[in-house]
């Protein structure tokens, strides 16, 4: 009983601590930030845990966590006004070739990210950017200005995702 | 060759993708059945409450029914017997549940502990009222293996039990 309480309680403690430090996927973490979420996970655990090392309060833990989790997807498929709230929107950081610095300062995402990640799409300048967007998952994704060609009506852009 | 290089080989059709969401729900039911029962205390730690009578003696033994690997598993004997004690208080503990709990201390200790091959005898002072209560600190031993096995406890009168209390324990991984 009491693990399957701590385990509810750490599993909505987890969500807000991940909600409110913003959008980051994992291959942008610093090796600090790495240590530092390993850290976090060994806490959690002697946190829900405690001295009880038992196979079956090991497997109640997943188990509440597997469950919480479905029910987070769950309530966000079925009632998507809640999905602002349970997993974050996604925002506009360039639009039609220029930064939204503020944007990017609300997001604490360094502006060098939102580069790397338009250089990982072959993009060699913003300017050629119509729209990018940070994803909730800590992404970007890209639309690309199309280049007029001679003879050519205007299109409608690339998406690209990085 | 060209199917060598499919990209969409293995692909889920949408009837595949049916009876997987139904393997996912049957696995989620079992999951949730598991938290539950948890949740409720089927997996411990659950304690109960066993009770014999014989000669003067009224016996309650406050016992671990279902326990896990390492976890607390205390027991607590109340003797009672009416109109006080004349004697020393000896209570018979089945050998085999000593071996599988480690005890990390008892209130009040015992004057002496003899043993035979089934059961460890311990004999107590007499209290002064008409009640002896034993606590004992324990937990499981971290090495056991999961079982179910039934243990006895007991007062005996000249050597013989008088009251004798039998209770099931379970032990999870």
């Amino acid at each position: 009983m009491d693990i399957v309480i701590r385990a509810a309680i750490t599993f909505v403690a987890l969500w807000f601590v991940v909600r409110v430090t913003g959008k980051r996927q994992i291959s942008q973490l610093s090796a600090f930030e790495l240590i530092l979420l390993v850290t976090l996970g060994d806490l959690v655990a002697q946190g829900v845990l405690q001295d009880d090392t038992s196979l079956t309060a090991a497997m109640l833990a997943v188990g509440t966590f597997a469950l919480l989790s479905v029910l987070v997807s769950w309530v966000s498929w079925r009632f998507p006004r809640t999905r602002p709230a349970l997993t974050g929107q996604p925002v506009v950081v360039v639009e039609r070739g220029e930064v939204n610095e503020e944007v990017l300062a609300n997001e604490r995402m360094p502006i060098d990210d939102l580069f790397e990640a338009a250089r990982e799409q072959g993009i060699r300048a913003i300017t050629e950017v119509d729209l990018a967007v940070l994803e909730p998952d800590g992404t970007f994704s890209f639309f690309v200005r199309t280049r007029e060609r001679p003879g050519a009506e205007g299109g409608t852009g690339t998406d690209v995702k990085g | 060759m060209a199917s060598d290089v499919s990209t969409v080989v293995g692909v889920r059709d949408v009837a595949a993708s049916r009876r997987a969401r139904k393997l996912r729900a049957t696995g989620l039911a079992v999951l949730l059945v598991f938290v539950l029962c948890g949740s409720v205390g089927l997996l411990g730690p659950r304690g109960g409450v066993v009770g014999a009578e014989g000669g003067d003696y009224e016996l309650t033994v406050h016992y671990t029914q279902i326990t896990r690997q390492g976890m607390d598993a205390p027991l607590e004997l109340e003797i009672r017997r009416a109109g006080g004690f004349a004697g020393p208080v000896s209570i018979a503990v089945d050998r085999r549940l000593l071996e599988s709990i480690d005890f990390n201390s008892r209130y009040p200790q015992p004057d002496t502990e003899t043993g035979d091959p089934e059961r460890v005898v311990f004999d107590f002072d007499p209290p002064r009222g008409n009640q002896l209560t034993v606590t004992l600190d324990s937990h499981t031993a971290p090495t056991q293996w999961p079982h179910a096995r039934t243990y006895s406890i007991g007062v005996l009168e000249g050597g013989q039990p008088a009251a004798m209390a039998t209770f099931r324990m379970w032990v999870l991984p």
